[in-house]
């Protein structure tokens, strides 16, 4: 691919601002995860990804950071807050232990792109980093305007981010940043993602006068998380469940303001149990550690019609599919606790299991999955399962009254 | 019919006792019959009993009877010539067990076992009482051999309904004859198995018996999976379910214990007490490793099998309530997160 003029000029223009953030073991040099920044400050605050540093966050005893420029020029970074829902961390350069002295010299700093100056859908934009670990470059691409059906706000870049890019800035003609480099799908091409620069900003002007991290940020992440799941579930629960069009049943179906659905059904021509389904969940989870991504929301039902199957052989192939679901999957939490019984929602009967699992270091939050199935019918049913992670005990026990309230027989199909 | 002596002296022909050896695997090698007092035992061919055995001296042992004998003391007297490995007199109740060197000489318990050599002698005594008859352990065939036909029309109707159950959408019930005809061949050679093992330690191949006991199991493995779901579902009891696994182990325990009793039936009482012993140990095995990995007692997380509405007995609860039930699991949850919170934490 031949590079543009203007994206010559842009590497020219940020060469001595881009960053690259390594994590490494506290007691040697190798290191544990690479990612990218870009200098915010004259003083030596620097802007990049959570994700990148969250190691150290999360392990301080553990780990330390680094940074590098593209001229060779390295030392220690402090870490002074996080952002952990918009995946985003304020850090400071400092010089290296070993290399006492005066301070660093005024850095060089990116500018942010004014926000009265919204970017037009097909501008051209550049994202910039350090890929894989081999060097400082740029990748061209498009402005596709915010993803849409996302909880978050994110940038949609068409262009390719690549693992170590991660925190480093995408800009535009100018070399204004309009947003930090987070993700891109691996089931597409050119479909990246950036956090829009507004809450880079914001968490500059938050944390510029913060101490060190020195401990710990269990704490810190636990309440940002905490705030965050509320505001979710505040949405989830305000908006009204659409219609399955079931012939028989009310079935919760989410809005897709942001959640995203999917349908499915077997085929017109199978003569046994034929079945309907639908798969509703978000597209983003909020990154926590490695093992841990959390404040996500899935809906899911599968209508079955049994009626040429018979009574018996449909209550077997309908156990087998209540039977086929797993619980308490999700990494750093406790094994699940559950409930289960009958419960009754305007006269429709089901059979309702709530399964509950704490996460392990982040006091308070809970993964929430709940499966609720009609047993009203010989030879026909709905199966519906809700999950939620990383929402506390009053919201699980809001989200499973609303779901199972969601359930109810169709007006006209009541016996 | 012979004549039920009771004299110790020695007499013309009489049979006065009968000795049982017996070589180092149990087999009973030789029964000699005492005409006359005293018996001499030993390698060399002037004893009346010789024993072709390197381990015993030419002039090995005497038997004589005890003149006047107390009633319950011994009524033989043993006593050890030039030997150099002795006697040994297994230990009778209430007598311990000894072994006699050289030169000594010794009562010997009724039905005492003694150790010459590397044989085994018993001596039993023409007056000696006689335990009662011990009955047969086996049971009459013929007194249940007519139900063996109708437990396993009931196993392969059994199959047969649930291969229907189980059929896909394009299947033919010849589809099910080979899996129905694996069951069978599985099940003849379980029992097969049990009946060469009758063959080996009682003497006869037994094969009806273990039939039974592996039908009658099939049925009752049958019979729990389904009843245990379905009393779970009718009442509302997910207890009910997470019996399946104890009541499979259980049943999978008395099965062994069923076969194991017709195989060494002397030995019933012991080995049905073994294989309890294994069982229990087992689940405890079980159920503390699960309880380490998952803190629950059962694999089951929930009762997984929804039947017919009509087997529900007890009615639907409103969602609120149920809710509120759920609080209770806030507490150990909160708990259990806080322990692991004093664990090594890797992000």
């Amino acid at each position: 691919m031949v590079l543009s003029a203007s994206a010559e000029r842009i590497v020219e223009q940020t060469r001595g601002q881009l960053l690259q953030v390594r994590t490494l073991l506290k007691d040697q040099d190798s290191q544990a995860s690479v990612g990218s920044g870009f200098i915010v400050d004259a003083a030596g605050l620097a802007i990049t990804n959570y994700h990148v540093v969250s190691q150290f966050a999360l392990r301080p005893e553990r780990y330390r950071l680094s940074w590098r420029l593209a001229g060779g020029e390295s030392g220690v970074l402090q870490l002074l807050a996080v952002d952990v829902v918009r995946d985003l961390a304020l850090v400071r350069l400092v010089r290296q232990p070993s290399s006492p002295g005066a301070e660093l010299p005024p850095l060089p700093v990116l500018a942010f792109r004014p926000a009265a100056l919204p970017l037009a859908k097909g501008e051209r934009i550049h994202a910039l980093g350090n890929p894989l670990d081999v060097g400082f470059a740029v990748a061209e691409g498009v402005y596709n305007g915010l993803v849409e059906r996302s909880f978050l706000p994110r940038i949609f870049f068409g262009g390719s981010l690549n693992a170590g890019m991660s925190g480093g800035p995408a800009v535009d003609e100018q070399a204004r940043v309009i947003g930090i480099n987070v993700a891109a799908r691996r089931d597409g091409e050119q479909v990246s993602f950036l956090v829009p620069a507004e809450h880079a900003r914001a968490l500059l002007e938050q944390g510029r006068t913060a101490r060190p991290i020195t401990q710990a940020a269990f704490d810190e992440v636990t309440r940002q998380l905490t705030a965050h799941q509320q505001a979710l579930v505040d949405r989830f629960v305000a908006e009204p469940w659409r219609s399955a069009n079931h012939p028989r049943y009310r079935v919760p179906v989410p809005q897709e303001n942001f959640l995203r659905c999917w349908g499915s059904a077997s085929p017109e021509t199978r003569r046994t149990l034929s079945f309907e389904r639908s798969d509703c969940a978000m597209n983003m989870a909020v990154y926590v550690t490695p093992r841990l991504r959390t404040a996500t929301l899935s809906v899911r039902h599968e209508a079955y019609d049994g009626s040429k199957l018979g009574t018996l052989r449909f209550a077997r192939e309908y156990s087998a599919s209540f039977r086929n679901e797993q619980f308490g999957a999700g990494g750093g939490s406790t094994a699940p606790r559950c409930e289960e019984g009958f419960t009754d929602h305007q006269g429709l009967a089901m059979r309702t299991v709530v399964c509950l699992s704490a996460l392990k270091r982040f006091p308070g939050l809970f993964n929430l999955e709940v499966l609720a199935t009609t047993v009203d019918q010989d030879t026909q049913g709905v199966q519906g399962r809700l999950d939620a992670s990383g929402v506390d005990f009053a919201n699980a026990m809001r989200l499973v009254e609303h779901y199972l309230n969601g359930f109810a027989w169709n007006t006209t199909a009541r016996p | 019919m012979e004549h039920d002596g009771t004299a110790l002296t020695p007499g013309a022909a009489q049979r006065l006792a009968r000795v049982e050896v017996f070589d180092a695997d149990g087999r009973l090698v030789l029964v000699h019959d005492v005409t006359a007092w005293p018996l001499r035992i030993g390698r060399a061919l002037d004893n009346a009993l010789v024993l072709n055995d390197p381990h015993v001296a030419p002039h090995h042992a005497e038997l004589v009877p005890r003149p006047h004998a107390a009633a319950g003391a011994g009524l033989l007297v043993l006593h050890v010539g030039q030997t150099v490995n002795g006697v040994q007199v297994e230990a009778t109740d209430p007598a311990p067990a000894r072994t006699l060197r050289a030169g000594d000489q010794a009562d010997l318990p009724p039905q005492a076992r003694w150790h010459i050599g590397r044989h085994v002698l018993r001596v039993q005594l023409a007056d000696e009482a006689l335990a009662p008859e011990l009955a047969l352990a086996l049971p009459a065939p013929a007194a249940w051999a007519g139900w063996v036909p109708l437990l396993a029309a009931a196993v392969l109707v059994w199959q047969l309904a649930a291969s229907w159950l189980a059929r896909g959408e394009d299947d033919k019930l010849v589809d099910h004859l080979g899996p129905l005809a694996g069951v069978g061949l599985a099940l003849f050679g379980w029992c097969v198995a049990w009946g060469l093992g009758s063959k080996l330690f009682s003497g006869r191949f037994v094969l009806l018996v273990h039939l039974r006991i592996a039908l009658l199991a099939l049925l009752a493995s049958a019979v729990l999976d389904l009843a245990l779901p379905a009393l779970a579902f009718a009442l509302d009891a997910p207890w009910a379910s997470r019996l399946r696994v104890p009541a499979t182990l259980a049943l999978s325990a008395a099965v062994v214990a069923a076969h194991l009793g017709v195989v060494l039936p002397r030995h019933r009482r012991r080995l049905h007490a073994a294989v309890a012993a294994v069982a229990v140990l087992t689940w405890v095995i079980q159920t503390t490793t699960l309880w380490q990995r998952s803190d629950r007692l059962s694999a089951e997380l929930y009762a997984d099998v929804i039947m017919p509405p009509a087997v529900r007995l007890v009615p639907a609860q409103p969602v609120a309530r149920f809710s509120e039930r759920l609080r209770a699991l806030e507490a150990p949850l909160r708990a259990r997160a806080q322990r692991a919170q004093e664990e090594e934490f890797e992000p």
